[in-house]
C-alpha cells in the first residue's frame, strides 16, 4: 500500500469511527474489488458475491472500533471475506434475492489473453474444495505468501504450501484431462 | 493445456462489483440503523409488558394455587367430619340396642324370680 493511499485510508479510518459515512464510503470504494472479486472467484455467482461483499461491510460497520490501522483492516476485511466464502461454501445456500439481468457484468480492470484458458482455468477452479479454492484466490488475486495466507485462514505456513502445491497440481491433471476429451473429440 | 501462474494470476485478477455497490451497502447500513434505533424503542416497551405479562401470570397463578388448596383442605375436612358424625351414630345405635338388649334380659330374670315357685309334680305311679 503506497503511503499516501495509506495515509488517506488511515484519516477516513478516524473519521469513520467518529461516525462519519462519508469516509466509510471511501472505504467500502476503496476495497469493494477485493472484497467481491474473492467472493466472485469463490462461487462465480454475482448475486451471491455481492450479497458476500454487503454482509461483509456491514459487519466493518458494526466492528469499526475494533479495527486499528489501515493495515489492519486490509487484513480483517481478507480474513472475514475468506470465513465468509467457506463457510458459506459449506452450507451451500443458495440465495438470490436480486436477479442477475438486475447486476452489471463484473468488470475486470484489464482483458485476459487467452480466454478459453481463463475459462477453463476458472471450470479447474469450481471444481476445487472450498479451502483450495480460497489458498488459491488469496495467493494469485491478492499476492499474498503463505505465510500471510496462514493468517487469513488460520492454518501452519506447511499446510497452505501443500495446499497451494496439491492444488496446482490437481488443476493440471483436471486441465490435461479436459484437453484429452477435447482431442478424443476433435480426432 | 499447460499454464503458467501469471495465467492463474490473469483469470483470478480483481473484478469490480460495478457502479452502484458504495450506495447499495450504504443504504443497507442506512435500514440495519434504522432497524436497530425502532427496536431500542420497542424495546423498554416489550421489556414491560414482558414483566407484567410475568407478574400477571405469576399473581393468577399463586392465587389458582391456593384456591385450589383452600378448596382442596375444606372438602377434606368436611368428609373427615362427616364420616366421624356417622361412626358416633353409629356407636351410638349400638350402644342403645346393646342396653336395650341388657334392659329385656334383666326384666326376664326379675320376673322369673318374682314368681312364686311351683310345688314340685309328685308322680304317682300305678303299681
Amino acid at each position: 500500500m503506497s503511503d499516501d493511499r495509506e495515509g488517506r485510508l488511515e484519516d477516513a479510518l478516524t473519521r469513520c469511527r467518529k461516525g462519519d459515512d462519508v469516509a466509510f464510503a471511501e472505504i467500502v470504494r476503496e476495497h469493494q474489488a477485493m472484497v467481491f472479486s474473492i467472493a466472485w472467484h469463490s462461487f462465480q455467482d454475482r448475486a451471491l458475491a455481492e450479497d458476500l461483499a454487503q454482509d461483509v461491510f456491514l459487519e466493518l460497520y458494526q466492528r469499526l472500533s475494533a479495527i486499528e490501522s489501515a493495515a489492519h483492516l486490509l487484513f480483517w476485511l481478507r480474513r472475514v471475506t475468506t470465513n465468509r466464502c467457506i463457510d458459506h461454501g459449506r452450507k451451500r445456500i443458495r440465495r438470490r434475492e436480486q436477479a442477475l439481468e438486475e447486476l452489471p457484468e463484473p468488470a475486470a480492470a484489464e482483458a485476459p489473453s487467452d480466454p478459453l484458458l481463463m475459462e477453463r482455468l476458472r471450470e479447474c477452479m469450481a471444481r476445487l474444495t472450498d479451502r483450495q479454492r480460497m489458498a488459491v484466490v488469496l495467493r494469485y488475486q491478492e499476492g499474498l505468501g503463505p505465510n500471510e495466507i496462514a493468517d487469513v485462514m488460520e492454518i501452519p505456513v506447511n499446510t497452505v504450501k501443500s495446499m497451494l502445491h496439491r492444488t496446482l497440481a490437481e488443476m493440471r491433471t483436471i486441465l490435461a484431462r479436459k484437453l484429452g476429451v477435447i482431442r478424443y473429440a476433435i480426432f | 493445456m499447460p499454464f503458467s501462474e501469471d495465467d492463474l494470476r490473469r483469470a483470478l485478477e480483481r473484478k469490480d462489483p460495478g457502479p452502484g455497490f458504495t450506495q447499495r451497502v450504504m443504504a443497507r447500513i442506512e435500514q440495519e440503523k434504522s432497524k436497530a434505533t425502532e427496536s431500542k424503542w420497542k424495546q423498554p416497551k416489550r421489556k414491560l409488558l414482558s414483566g407484567l405479562w410475568t407478574f400477571r401470570l405469576r399473581t393468577v397463578l399463586a392465587t389458582a394455587t391456593a384456591l385450589i388448596l383452600l378448596v382442596a383442605g375444606g372438602l377434606l375436612g368436611y368428609f373427615q367430619h362427616q364420616r366421624e358424625l356417622a361412626r358416633e351414630k353409629e356407636a351410638r345405635e349400638q350402644a342403645i340396642l346393646a342396653v336395650r338388649i341388657t334392659t329385656e334380659k334383666l326384666n326376664r330374670v326379675l320376673h322369673r324370680v318374682s314368681q312364686p315357685e311351683a310345688e314340685p309334680k309328685v308322680r304317682r305311679e300305678r303299681l
